[in-house]
């Protein structure tokens, strides 16, 4: 299988002065005969050669591998490492303008024959869900800039990328906040502290709380708030049918964003997170790994037809945040 | 160094480079030039400390308004309406200014263009070898040029901002860029179409045109000759393509003389054009006198200045190449071949040599008429001069006997009885033969020739004075001869029978320009003589006919080479000897049957280069020193009791090198380690990882030799 495929040869207006001389000179010898001009047409024709075959082989022969980070999300600029490897042995690669088919260029300057170049690309995505990298696009105008030859190389690779994420205030979610921090007034495993009491049997020792213990001469515990005080069940009600039109696709785009606002916000600040769709639940959780699962899903929804019976959690829980198309809000 | 400095900088030196050779064509004067350095050379200063203020638009359209009245002058008077100077005058001017002015990128490439074009102007009015050097350089710099010029602008729009400039190497790029148009542009020089005839644009002080030569006097002082003696510089040369005929002697005709009166030679014909329009016959020749060419010569006469045409004094026959426009010429009474106007550059031609009927050599004869003999006229035994002082001495000489025994006679009394000198030259008298013959007995070739055509005709023979060149020096590098100014001589032709002329030459070996020459400046000067030879032959006057013959040659090496591979021998078609030569006179002699030939030698050398060349590429191409490569040549050290098996694994393999010699444990698991990683991992090594790879398997390696 080619590595490269060529992407065709563009002339730049240099390039395109450059030929005009030549074919000015080139009718001029032929005109008087003069040797001298056909010396110089032929170095001008020579450097045109040269130009093109050097170009040519400035592209060829590459390998590019690229490195997609961990978490994008879109409509935020995010980094995608690369690496460019020259598999020439001969001839070192100069001037190569990478990129991934959307979002700006960056320069590889220097690749020395059979020498490798790493560096970060940074990329937009406006929309959620599969980014796919196809192709990675290398171009030159080296040596003199009279053309831009590109090639492409195979990437196939594809990312995903998660909703937008929306500033705090902006969304729903930001109301949240104080009705997830309501005390349940529960005996729990939770981080709030409930009360203090002495010490009895059985008792985890990790909840002794060392500095009332040194004071009261001791050994007082710690009695935490139950953790529901600390859960957000997120239902996304996705059965929205089909979207007639691109005001709907928007809307339906910002509830998802929403939703990954909130889970987002609510698992940074050490909150239990359950996200329930029409597609299924992600059950409570907390964590880098669940805030991925979740994120993962919300990243992947899609409209489905719509269905009568309400969404709800699985289970009596509160807070909820309930998101549907036909308006949606906070639980109590 | 800043971006701008560094533009700015290459521009300069650039526009410095790009006139230079313009006064040595006249083009431009050398105060011009001069002007234009010192402002491109102050530019570079500013440049180079990177410093303004520069130009402003408006300045420096004021100084396009005030050079307006210096372009009328230039245009009106200075150079009498000839475009080309004061179009060099105002774009060095309007150069300079964008020079100055230079801020916009646009800028930038204005200055390129009146760089070009400056360029353009100098290449295109050069005609000396040395312009070969200039192009080389400034095409070098001109590159180098657009590569940083595309390189800062790629930086520019895709580097990231705030950090420094990434460093771009393009040293070797450079030198293989100019070996590359170098090589390319031969090829493309000699396959371009050539639509009209060669044409040499500007004769000047380095076009290498000769201010006299030998023959192309209408009046020939009797120091002429003598004083020329000196100059080094080539009036033609010649190539035999065959064995000469037996006596074949490098004398060639260039002009001749039969009136002499107060010490100079002179034309009778002057008076009236007696010359013979000597058209191409049917067999495509041009017949200068009756009899058969026993061999060919080739001669390349330099741009001297005339018309006439050298031959040598045995030509019969003469022949322009394929495509020469040119359908007759003009023979005079003494056979002195001319043209009716002055060829513009080199011009080719060759010659049929006569030769004794001893020679084996193939004979050409000739079809179509010849012109009508030369007889002796009434010039020819003008004894104007003759005093009865010069009488009495010739009847002296001469003594009894045919015309032919007398003259010999008188010819081998002033070889014999006087001497050789250049002393007297420009020394004046009244009759300067006579005080030769009875005063100096000493004198140069000139005194030699015009006493013994006196001499002659005081007997009654018609006796012409002639001058043109004797001898020449071989250059072994492509087998030709080289006359030079210096090589110029005079000599007497005698009718000595009916219509039958005879060369005499009186003047004493001694005194007659040298055949060959030796020493190792002559071996350098041969040297520059072949490469100024080739610059002439090959780039200024290269045209259709050189293409032609070009594609001939290349026809007969392909058939050589196919006759060969055949193994019997050269095929009979591309046999050719000079009879076949004479007969397709375009295309060089013989090229093709003979395999040790220079041509077929060259195809050789070619096949050859070729082979090194694919060798060279498929060696660099090679798989590389791989881990698998070093991981194999350290497991086949072991001893054979220790070998493993295939299967064994790898690891196993570095830990049994390691009981085997603990001193190359190190090194032997560095390798076994980038060899799993590049067998297993697929994970091709890079570079660093090869150079470590490397260094591992060879310290392995060493110690274990050591050990061992």
């Amino acid at each position: 299988m080619r590595r490269t495929i060529p992407e065709g040869i563009r002339l730049t207006t240099v390039g395109a002065w450059f030929i005009g001389v030549t074919l000015v000179v080139g009718v001029a010898a032929a005109n008087t005969g003069n040797n001298a001009l056909y010396l110089v047409e032929s170095l001008l024709l020579a450097t045109l050669v040269l130009s093109g075959v050097t170009s040519r082989r400035n592209v060829r022969g590459l390998r590019v591998e690229i490195e997609p980070p961990v978490e994008a999300y879109a409509n935020q600029p995010f980094e995608i490492g690369f690496r460019v490897v020259n598999g020439d042995r001969l001839f070192a690669r100069r001037l190569l303008a990478l990129g991934l088919g959307t979002g700006p260029e960056t320069l590889v300057p220097f690749l020395p024959a059979g020498g490798e170049h790493r560096g970060r690309l940074e990329l937009l995505a406006t929309r959620r869900g599969p980014f796919e990298l196809p192709w990675a696009h290398l171009h030159s105008h080296f040596p003199l800039g009279l053309f831009r030859k590109g090639v492409r190389v195979r990437l196939d690779r594809e990312m995903l990328v998660f909703p937008e994420i929306f500033p705090a205030a902006r969304g729903a979610a930001s109301q949240l906040g104080k009705a997830g921090e309501r005390s349940s007034r529960r005996r729990g495993w939770g981080h709030e502290l409930l009360a203090l009491r002495r010490f009895q049997a059985g008792d985890d020792f990790r909840s002794i709380h060392w500095k009332q213990s040194a004071r009261l001469g001791e050994l007082i515990f710690m009695e935490r708030e139950a953790e529901l005080g600390r859960r957000l069940s997120i239902a996304l009600d996705n059965a929205v049918g089909g979207l007639a039109d691109r005001r709907q696709e928007l809307r339906f785009e910002r509830l998802v964003s929403e939703a990954a606002t909130a889970a987002h916000d609510h698992l940074r600040r050490g909150y239990e997170v359950e996200l329930v769709t029409r597609n299924g639940r992600v059950a409570f959780g907390t964590g880098p790994a669940h805030r991925l699962r979740i994120l993962r899903e919300l990243a992947l929804l899609q409209p489905v037809p719509r269905q009568r019976e309400p969404l709800v959690p699985v289970g009596d829980r509160r807070p909820r945040l309930r998101l549907a198309m036909d308006g949606g809000g906070i639980g109590a | 160094m800043s971006w701008a400095r560094e533009k700015r900088l290459l521009l300069g030196w650039l526009a410095l480079l790009a006139p230079l050779p313009l006064p040595f064509n006249d083009v431009i004067g050398w105060g011009a030039l001069a002007v234009f350095a010192a402002a491109v050379l102050l530019f570079l200063r500013r440049a180079w400390e990177d410093r303004g203020p520069w130009l402003s638009f408006r300045a420096m359209n004021v100084l396009g308004l005030v050079y307006l009245p210096f372009l009328f002058a230039d245009l009106g008077v200075l150079w009498r309406g000839r475009i080309l100077q004061p179009l060099a005058h105002l774009v060095m001017f309007a150069l300079v200014v964008k020079l100055f002015g230079m801020q916009r990128e646009r800028d930038k490439w204005h200055a390129v263009f009146a760089v070009f074009f400056l360029f353009l102007a100098a290449a295109g009015t050069s005609v000396h070898l040395s312009v070969s050097l200039y192009l080389l350089l400034w095409m070098g710099l001109a590159l180098y040029l657009l590569v940083r010029f595309a390189a800062l602008e790629r930086i520019a729009r895709l580097a990231p901002r705030g950090t420094a400039p990434p460093r771009v190497p393009v040293r070797g790029f450079m030198v293989f860029a100019m070996a590359f148009v170098v090589l390319v542009s031969i090829p493309l020089f000699a396959f371009m179409p050539r639509l009209r005839q060669p044409y040499i644009a500007v004769p000047g002080v380095g076009s290498g045109v000769a201010s006299g030569v030998s023959g192309q006097q209408e009046d020939l002082s009797l120091d002429f000759i003598g004083r020329i003696r000196g100059d080094r510089s080539v009036a033609l040369r010649y190539q035999l393509e065959s064995t000469p005929p037996a006596g074949w002697e490098a004398r060639f005709r260039a002009g001749s003389y039969d009136h002499f009166e107060d010490n100079v030679w002179s034309r009778t014909e002057r008076r009236g054009d007696t010359r013979i329009h000597v058209q191409r016959s049917v067999d495509g020749f041009f017949h200068l006198r009756e009899g058969s060419a026993r061999s060919w010569a080739r001669i390349w006469l330099q741009p001297i200045g005339g018309t006439v045409l050298p031959v040598p004094v045995s030509a019969v026959a003469m022949d322009v190449p394929f495509g020469t426009l040119l359908t007759s010429v003009a023979v005079d009474e003494a056979g002195v071949v001319s043209l009716y106007g002055q060829p513009p550059g080199t011009f080719t031609y060759r010659v049929g040599l006569a030769g004794p009927t001893a020679s084996d050599a193939p004979r050409r004869e000739f079809r179509g008429r010849p012109p009508p003999r030369r007889r002796s006229s009434a010039g020819d035994l003008d004894a104007t001069e003759v005093t009865p002082r010069i009488r009495e001495l010739a009847r002296e000489a001469a003594g009894e006997g045919s015309a032919v025994e007398r003259a010999r006679r008188i010819e081998r009394h002033l070889l014999e009885g006087y001497g050789y000198t250049l002393d007297l030259l420009g020394v004046p008298g009244e009759h300067r033969v006579e005080e030769f013959l009875f005063r100096h007995r000493r004198g140069h070739c000139e005194l030699f020739a015009s006493a013994m055509v006196l001499m002659l005709r005081a007997e009654g023979i018609p006796a012409r004075f002639v001058t043109g060149f004797l001898g020449a020096e071989y250059n072994p590098i492509e087998s030709y001869f080289v006359v030079r100014q210096s090589n110029a001589h005079a000599w007497v032709e005698a009718e000595v029978a009916d219509g039958a002329w005879e060369v005499f030459d009186p003047t004493p070996p001694s005194g007659r320009p040298l055949m060959d020459a030796s020493g190792v400046g002559r071996m350098l000067g041969q040297v520059y003589d072949f490469l100024v030879f080739r610059w002439d032959r090959y780039v200024l006057t290269f045209g259709f006919a050189d293409q032609v013959g070009m594609l001939f040659r290349f026809r007969d090496l392909w058939g050589a080479l196919a006759a060969w591979l055949r193994s019997d021998g050269p095929s009979p078609e591309t046999e050719a000897g000079p009879e076949d030569s004479a007969a397709a006179p375009e295309s060089d002699p013989a090229p093709g049957g003979d395999l040790a030939s220079p041509d077929v030698a060259a195809g050789w050398l070619s096949l050859l280069v070729l082979l090194l060349l694919v060798v060279g590429w498929l060696w660099w191409r090679r798989p590389g020193f791989t881990a698998a490569a070093a991981y194999t040549a350290l497991r086949a050290r072991l001893p054979a009791a220790d070998r493993p098996a295939e299967t064994l694994a790898p690891l196993d393999v570095a830990r049994r090198l390691a009981v085997w010699r603990p001193e190359v444990a190190d090194a032997s698991a560095e390798v076994v380690r980038l060899y799993v990683r590049e067998s297993f991992a697929d994970h091709p090594l890079t570079a660093e990882e090869r150079e470590d790879l490397l260094a591992a398997y060879r310290e392995a390696t060493a110690k274990r030799r050591k050990a061992s």
